[in-house]
C-alpha cells in the first residue's frame, strides 16, 4: 500500500512538473517581452516581424512621440477639465462653453494629427506589408471616426469595436423627419 | 402439568437486563467504522488495478496527452492575453486622446 501510494505521489509531482515546463515553453516569447524595458514595444517587435534595426529606429522613434505625446496629454486634460467645469457651471449654452468646447476639440484634433503622424513614422520603417497592417490596426482602433476601445463598467479596456451615435432612429422614424 | 408450568412461567417472564444507554450511538459507530473501511479497500483496490502494468501505460499515456493538451491550451490563453495587453499599452503609449482615457479610468476606479 505504501509503494502503491509512493508511486501515485511521485506520478502527480511528474505530471505538475511536464505541466509547468510546457505552459513555460508556450508562454515564453510572451513572458520574455514583459521583463524587457519596454514591454509594449516588444509586442511591436513580435506583431510586426521587425529585426533589430527596424526595432531601434522605432524605438527612437517612440522616444521622440514619447515627449510629444506627454506634453499633449497634459494639454488635454486641461481642456477637459476647463470643458467640465464650464459645463457644471453654466446652465445654458454660452461663450464660455463654446469656447471651452471648441478648445476641446481642437486639443483632440491635435492628438490625432500626432498619432497618425508617429503612424506612418513607424509603418515607413517596417516592410510594406507589415507597415500597411499596422496603419490599419492603428487606425481601425485609435483613428477611425466614432469607433474607439470599449470601456467596460469594471474601467478594463477592450478591443472589441462599438460604432458610436448611429442616427438609425431618425432614419427610420415613422413621420419621415 | 409440567408443561403448564413451563407455559405459564414462559407467559410471566420479564426481561430485567438494564437498558444500555449508548446502544444506538455504538451501532451507528458500528455500522460508519465498517463503510469506511469499505471505502479504504474499495480506494486499495482502485490502486492497486491502477499500478498493474496493463492499466498503468494506458493511464499514464493518456494522462501525460490530457496534461500536455490543458498547458498548451492554458498557455496559449495566457499567451494571447499578455499580447493583448501590450498591444493596448502600445496604442495607449502612442495616442494621447486614448492614454488620457485609460489614465483616467484607471484613476476612477
Amino acid at each position: 500500500m505504501n509503494r502503491a501510494v509512493a508511486i501515485v505521489l511521485l506520478s502527480l509531482a511528474l505530471f505538475t512538473c511536464l505541466y509547468v515546463c510546457i505552459f513555460r515553453w508556450v508562454t515564453d516569447d510572451a513572458a520574455s517581452a514583459m521583463k524587457a524595458e519596454h514591454p509594449e514595444l516588444e509586442w511591436l517587435r513580435y506583431e510586426y516581424n521587425l529585426s533589430d534595426e527596424q526595432f531601434s529606429e522605432i524605438f527612437a522613434k517612440h522616444k521622440a512621440h514619447d515627449i510629444i505625446c506627454r506634453e499633449l496629454c497634459q494639454e488635454l486634460v486641461t481642456v477637459q477639465n476647463a470643458l467640465d467645469e464650464a459645463i457644471t457651471e453654466n446652465p445654458e449654452v454660452n461663450s464660455a462653453v463654446s469656447e471651452a468646447i471648441s478648445s476641446w476639440i481642437s486639443q483632440r484634433e491635435r492628438c490625432r494629427e500626432a498619432t497618425i503622424l508617429h503612424m506612418y513614422e513607424v509603418s515607413r520603417v517596417m516592410s510594406e506589408e507589415d507597415g500597411a497592417r499596422y496603419r490599419k490596426r492603428i487606425f481601425d482602433h485609435l483613428i477611425a471616426p466614432g469607433r474607439m476601445p470599449h470601456i467596460s463598467k469594471n474601467g478594463e479596456f477592450h478591443e472589441e469595436l462599438i460604432e458610436h451615435a448611429a442616427p438609425h432612429s431618425i432614419e427610420s422614424s415613422p413621420s419621415g423627419e | 402439568m409440567k408443561e403448564d408450568d413451563l407455559q405459564k412461567q414462559l407467559e410471566d417472564w420479564e426481561i430485567d437486563v438494564p437498558d444500555d444507554p449508548h446502544f444506538r450511538a455504538s451501532v451507528w459507530r458500528e455500522i460508519s467504522i465498517r463503510e469506511k473501511s469499505s471505502a479504504i479497500e474499495r480506494f486499495r483496490e482502485i490502486l492497486e488495478k491502477l499500478l498493474s502494468v496493463r492499466v498503468a501505460t494506458p493511464v499514464a499515456i493518456c494522462a501525460m496527452f490530457a496534461i500536455l493538451v490543458a498547458a498548451s491550451l492554458h498557455g496559449r490563453h495566457s499567451r494571447e492575453q499578455t499580447w493583448d495587453r501590450l498591444a493596448m499599452a502600445y496604442k495607449s503609449s502612442i495616442d494621447p486622446i486614448f492614454h488620457t482615457e485609460v489614465k483616467s479610468s484607471s484613476e476612477r476606479h
